[in-house]
């Protein structure tokens, strides 16, 4: 059995190239949509790669590797950016005003069947942008990459409750977002 | 005795059916609530064609081919 604090070189490539890296492309379209800039999702992602390999004996061959490369970078994400960088929107869930209004509508809002056929990616990639940061992520994790709960908690450090109520509120706003979208661009309200 | 319909419990368990989040008995409990009402059956229509809606639509963002061969260099140099 290999004992995992001693490594060789070989072994660490071989875990590196066989499960890290082949999660290169979802951990930079998670990096991009962080920070909005190619150069800074690059130093983002590498940052992550380096960490991990540098952690790497402290990854378990066969568990999931693309949970734990999300959660490297979320970190390095929060380390770097947010404290020295244009301070991306913070989320304060009790401050949030619509709170109780977007619970009543929770179940109301809906896309029209000519916003499914006619609405192009850029718009709908952009009601995504427009989401505060906490929101945008939560989507991403679930509805994108689709994590877990669970994972979603470990990645973003916060609860499972909190995890839940927070993808509420995130994929109403979104529906929210592409609802306004609709009706400026002249489709038809279904109800 | 089958416990009473409650459409706002019906729709939150099956956003965590569509989230991936019950087990085989709990999907089978909510399919089985979708059946008994037509508007937690269309909602539940709904949101699942949102959710497909927005997993096709949302552009994805690459690395270059030229960043992945940094990165390999990188590590390779380690």
């Amino acid at each position: 059995m290999v004992n995992k604090d001693n490594l060789s070189k070989q072994d660490k490539d071989k875990i590196f190239n066989g499960e890290l890296l082949p999660h290169a492309n979802a951990l930079y379209n998670f990096a991009y949509s962080l920070v909005f800039s190619e150069a800074k999702a690059e130093d983002l992602v590498q940052e992550a790669f380096l960490k991990a390999y540098r952690f790497i004996h402290s990854f378990e061959p066969g568990s999931n590797a693309k949970a734990w490369l999300f959660q490297i970078l979320k970190n390095a994400f929060i380390n770097d950016y947010r404290k020295n960088s244009r301070q991306p929107q913070k989320v304060d869930f009790e401050e949030f005003k619509d709170k109780n209004q977007l619970e009543k509508q929770a179940s109301s809002i809906d896309i029209t069947q000519d916003v499914y056929t006619h609405m192009l990616g850029d718009e709908v990639t952009n009601a995504l942008n427009r989401l505060p940061v906490d929101f945008r992520v939560a989507i991403i994790l679930s509805d994108l990459e689709g994590f877990t709960y669970e994972e979603i908690a470990k990645i973003s450090d916060i609860p499972i409750g909190t995890v839940r109520s927070r993808l509420f509120r995130a994929r109403n706003l979104m529906k929210e977002e592409l609802r306004e979208y609709a009706k400026e661009a002249g489709f038809k309200e279904m109800r | 005795m089958k416990k009473s319909h409650d459409c706002k419990e019906v729709v939150e368990q099956f956003n965590m059916l569509l989230d991936g989040s019950l087990n085989p008995k709990q999907e089978q409990d909510v399919m089985c609530e979708l059946q008994r009402c037509m508007h937690c059956l269309q909602e539940y229509n709904l949101e699942e064609k949102y959710r497909n809606f927005v997993k096709e639509k949302v552009e994805k963002k690459c690395p270059t081919e030229s960043f992945i061969g940094k990165l390999k260099d990188c590590i390779k140099g380690l």
